[in-house]
């Protein structure tokens, strides 16, 4: 008789498996970056906004 | 409010319950009724985390804000996309791997129960303090607003809270959040549109002549309450304490059916959050410009005002009105002469007229003095603070029959939804922290341990209505709320953080550094003027240095850490 085969494994987040701390830093590096430059760019805003009506 | 208002109004919020409690029919285990059985979409995540902390008091307070002192407040939030950073990188995959039900377990397993009841209390004091505040706010407006008494406004929409936190537990917090976001995006941009359009040409810049456009200040003097280093510094501390460690966010994001989830539902909030808050202080600096060409009343909660008018000093309150209603003409005449001299774009004109701007401002600033001192003269225990009542009054006064049904239907929405994320959490770090660790043998009757979960969340729920009811504030709303967490959010931070990067520090040195940090937070707060911002590093920075002195110091704190 036949065996079933095993079900293929369920996808398993990779983020998951990465050490807690600064080291996850490094997968998600380039969304933490674009967070750091919306953030420069809207302060940037916001100063020439306070000069342009002051 | 019409037939039409009542109508919106009553199927707004009788749709949102409606689909929360339908939705959330399930959650009958201890996991789903805390977690959500961790489920729970990025969006979801992220609209969930973002309508946990817009209170009620966001939508009316803040709008007050940005009329009485102008842009300058949204620089307290320009720590938040960095600590929303270091919560994704550093609190959530530890929090997740442990696979703890609050931020305080985890507290547990690094250092020892005394130092997790520690977390845990610190954030049941606060929190639950702040609950009374959160709770109060829209009692009060609405009971102006729709003339009931403010007393069974706190009753009525504090048991409708409570009945549908512990009927629904967080799930349904998590589902219905996403409508109420909905309800109070459309009216805020319904706000927004009306505004804008009925604003004169180059309305703003008599906001700019007047200083309240000043959203950014790069001053190092730290007596100053909102600069760009304490948004920057002491922003980042309390963002970092209240998302990383307060177990109202934390149980929003571990819910996330990953790890990826859960990050992207704060990313969401890292970019979107300033954003947002300039935007609603954009709509207060605009409503204050409206008020320079649209009739004002002197003192914008009516009810206070009218209570005093029939009353013995009538005619002083009847006086100051007429003394009002001249300087806000003088005051109208020098903004449409201002903004004409800034057309001509002709310098020996603009001068003078800005200065005839601010002079007219001072008159009217004068009078609503006066009629401040007038309303305590007449009545010691009045709230002279009038600028969280000008937003409804605005909607009131100027939306049409429908958004005002809808915009209510707004605050109530929000209500309800920070309410229930407060109380839900309460109620959890209760059980978990505190009842659990009491008693442990009652851990394998599951079953009872949801029923106390609800028997806390109902606890609190009448807690904060009890609060409210004998409370009285005189600090603005917001300002009340942020300064309440500062006090006690930088040591529950310093708590997670030495428990992170210090490991060999143990329970016992932790334990007596945090609570001589928190006595040094508020005896400086007694003593010193500087903005509260910077007693969240203040917090921090005294609890990680004092547990790691004790550590190396005493010998009885020398422990072996684990």
């Amino acid at each position: 008789m036949k065996r079933p085969a095993d079900p293929a494994p369920r996808a398993r987040d990779p983020d998951e498996d990465e050490p807690p701390g600064l080291p996850g830093l490094s997968r998600w590096s380039h969304v933490y970056a674009l967070i750091l430059v919306v953030f420069s760019l809207l302060v940037a805003g916001l100063v020439w906004f306070t000069a342009h009506y002051r | 409010m019409n037939a039409l208002d009542w109508l919106v109004l009553l199927g707004t919020m009788l749709g949102i319950a409606a689909y929360g409690t339908w939705k959330s029919r399930r959650a009958g285990q201890l996991d789903a009724y805390l977690r959500g059985k961790q489920g729970t979409r990025w969006f979801t995540v992220g609209v969930s985390v973002a309508a946990t902390q817009a209170s009620a008091i966001t939508f009316l307070s803040i709008p007050g804000q940005g009329f009485e002192s102008g842009l300058g407040f949204v620089q307290n939030y320009f720590g938040l996309p960095l600590a929303l950073i270091l919560v994704c990188a550093v609190f959530l995959p530890v929090y997740r791997k442990l696979g703890v039900y609050t931020a305080y377990e985890y507290l547990g397993r690094r250092f020892d129960g005394k130092t997790r009841l520690l977390g845990a209390a610190l954030f049941l004091l606060q929190r639950g303090l702040a609950s009374g505040v959160t709770i109060y706010a829209p009692a009060i407006i609405l009971s102006t607003v729709l003339g009931w008494p403010i007393d069974a406004t706190i009753v009525s929409t504090g048991l409708l809270v409570v009945a549908y936190t512990v009927t629904g537990g967080s799930v349904a917090v998590s589902l219905t959040q996403k409508g109420q976001m909905a309800v109070i995006f459309s009216g805020m941009v319904a706000a927004f549109a009306l505004l804008w359009q009925r604003l004169p040409e180059d309305g703003l810049a008599v906001a700019g002549a007047l200083g309240r456009l000043e959203a950014v200040d790069f001053a190092l003097d730290p007596d100053r309450r909102y600069t760009f280093w304490s948004g920057v510094l002491g922003g980042l501390f309390l963002s970092l304490s209240y998302f990383g460690t307060d177990q109202s966010q934390v149980q929003r994001y571990v819910g996330g059916a990953s790890l990826r989830e859960g990050r992207l539902g704060l990313v969401c909030n890292a970019l979107l959050k300033i954003p947002m808050q300039f935007l609603i202080l954009l709509l207060g600096t605009m409503m204050f410009v409206f008020y320079h060409f649209q009739p004002a009343p002197v003192f914008f909660n009516r009810a206070e005002w009218e209570r005093h008018t029939v009353g013995p000093a009538g005619a002083r309150f009847r006086e100051l009105e007429e003394r009002h209603g001249v300087a806000h003409a003088q005051r109208q005449a020098a903004a449409r002469a201002w903004l004409a001299a800034r057309e001509a774009g002709d310098p020996a004109v603009e001068v003078p007229a800005r200065q005839a701007l601010k002079a007219a401002q001072a008159g009217v600033d004068t009078v609503r003095r006066e009629a401040k001192a007038a309303l305590v003269v007449a009545d010691p225990r009045a709230k002279t603070k009038d600028s969280d009542y000008v937003f409804m009054h605005f909607i009131l006064g100027q939306m049409p029959p429908g958004l005002v049904g809808l915009l209510v239907a707004v605050m109530f929405a929000a209500a309800l939804g920070s309410k229930a994320g407060e109380l839900n959490a309460l109620g959890t770090t209760t059980a978990v922290d505190f009842w659990r660790h009491l008693r442990p043998r009652a851990v394998a009757d599951e079953a009872r341990e949801v029923r106390m979960a609800k028997v806390f969340t109902a606890g609190w729920g009448l807690f904060a209505i009890g609060f409210a009811l004998f409370a009285r504030f005189s600090e603005n709303l917001i300002e009340a709320i942020n300064i309440l967490g500062s006090l006690f959010y930088g040591v529950v931070l310093g708590l997670f953080l030495v428990a992170f990067f210090a490991r060999r520090v143990g329970g016992t040195a932790v334990f007596w550094g945090a609570i001589a940090a928190q006595v040094l937070v508020l005896v400086l707060y007694r003593t010193l003027s500087i903005s509260y911002l910077w007693y969240n590093l203040i917090g921090c920075g005294a609890c990680f240095g004092l547990s790691l002195a004790l550590q190396a110091c005493l010998p009885w704190a020398r422990e072996r850490a684990r």
